[in-house]
């Protein structure tokens, strides 16, 4: 068996699997996959106690997927070589056109359905689709909960410091100076989303929150500048011993107790 | 100005407007407060106090049926009259309740988050606090 016959099953393999990637590249922000890993193996190494779960990274479901396209590619080189009566282990060259009629022969084969049944008000479809898209919905639905899972960890980080009662105000209509398209309808729906953020629930809670309904309009990075340069979210706080930080004193709190005192 | 400047506006003005109808209730309480402390206030013969009290009284009582933008400006106009008060009056029996109004008009400041209330408010106070420690 000559050194041809890996070569051109590696070749077509990699074919299938790069369709698979560059699927994949174009749904789904693959990104935040890369940076739920980082995350949890840095929460685990510092030992912390956090809401990552390592089941909830999408990486095994995408590799299986990447899998599954080289492996269907591999098959429909090998079945081109089978029905044009070609000895598989006898190839001394690399057989371009025929890797290319492999490689996108796969790639339809995975995709196409025979036909399709009505189940429960739906069409089933049978084939190798529908394993293809029960892959797919698992790895979106994984993607969904890392970048939830970063979004968290990342906006907890910007707005842990920051007081909600002087932030509710100052921080959105700062934000959103920076947002180019920010319409009449935007306006009204951020509004609307900052009332809901009520009740006796923790000062970082409603940060947490206010944060991320900002961050639906505007980019991260300009909330963790726009907290940045404005100190008065920050500024005037001393925190009152024994409270934690959800109570924090500021200047209006000392003034009252100079008044109060005397 | 333009379309953008516009929105920018609303979108300030809408939330302050929404935070201060949210805060209404506690903003009411204290200038009822406030209005209540004025009875023990001794004014002498202080023309000056008198209609100060007065002017006080009118802007507590127009700030509960107002908008919030017109709340705050009703808040702006007691800030000025109690700072008027606060340099007038300076009999030591009086420094009690004005002690006890700078108090409410400080959370009144911090309720409305408006930067005129608040520099009011201070001025308010620390006038007060300066005249303790002379």
């Amino acid at each position: 068996m000559s050194n041809y016959v890996w070569l051109n099953f590696v070749i077509v393999f990699a074919f299938g699997t790069l369709w698979g990637i560059l699927e994949l590249v174009i749904n789904y922000e693959l990104r935040y996959v890369g940076s739920f890993n980082r995350k949890y193996k840095k929460a685990k190494e510092e030992n912390e106690d956090v809401i990552l779960d390592k089941e909830e990274s999408a990486i095994g479901y995408i590799f299986l997927y990447l899998l599954l396209n080289g492996l269907v590619s591999v098959l429909a080189y090998y079945a081109l070589k089978f029905f044009s009566n070609e000895a598989i282990l006898e190839i001394d060259s690399i057989e371009v056109p025929k890797l290319i009629i492999a490689g996108f022969g796969g790639v339809v084969v995975l995709r196409s359905s025979i036909f399709s049944i009505p189940f429960n008000g739906s069409t089933l479809e049978i084939g190798l689709i529908s394993v293809v898209q029960a892959l797919l919905d698992k790895i979106e639905k994984k993607i969904k909960h890392n970048i939830a899972a970063n979004r968290i960890c990342e906006i907890y980080e910007i707005v842990k410091d920051i007081d909600y009662e002087v932030a509710k105000e100052e921080l959105p209509s700062l934000c959103i100076k920076y947002i180019d398209g920010f319409s009449e309808k935007d306006s009204k729906d951020l509004i609307n989303a900052i009332k809901e953020i009520n009740g006796s629930i923790s000062n970082i809670n409603k940060c947490m929150q206010l944060g991320r309904e900002i961050a639906r309009y505007c980019d991260v990075e300009i909330l963790k500048r726009a907290i940045k340069k404005v100190p008065v979210l920050k500024e005037g706080k001393e925190k009152v011993e024994g409270q934690g930080n959800a109570r924090t004193k500021d200047e209006f709190e000392t003034r009252k107790d100079k008044l109060l005192v005397r | 100005m333009k379309e953008s400047d516009n929105k920018q506006f609303s979108f300030a003005a809408d939330l302050k407007a929404y935070n201060i109808s949210e805060n209404a209730v506690s903003l009411d309480e204290n200038a009822k407060q406030i209005g209540l402390l004025l009875d023990q206030i001794e004014t002498g013969d202080s023309k000056v106090a008198v209609d100060n009290l007065a002017s006080i009284r009118d802007a507590v009582a127009e700030s509960q049926n107002a908008s919030p933008m017109n709340r705050v400006n009703e808040y702006v106009k007691l800030g000025e009259h109690m700072q008027f008060l606060v340099m007038e009056l300076n009999q030591t029996e009086n420094k009690k309740y004005l002690k006890q109004m700078a108090v409410c008009y400080l959370d009144i400041a911090k309720l409305s988050n408006d930067d005129r209330v608040k520099n009011l408010s201070f001025a308010v106070a620390d006038r007060l606090i300066e005249d303790e420690n002379c």
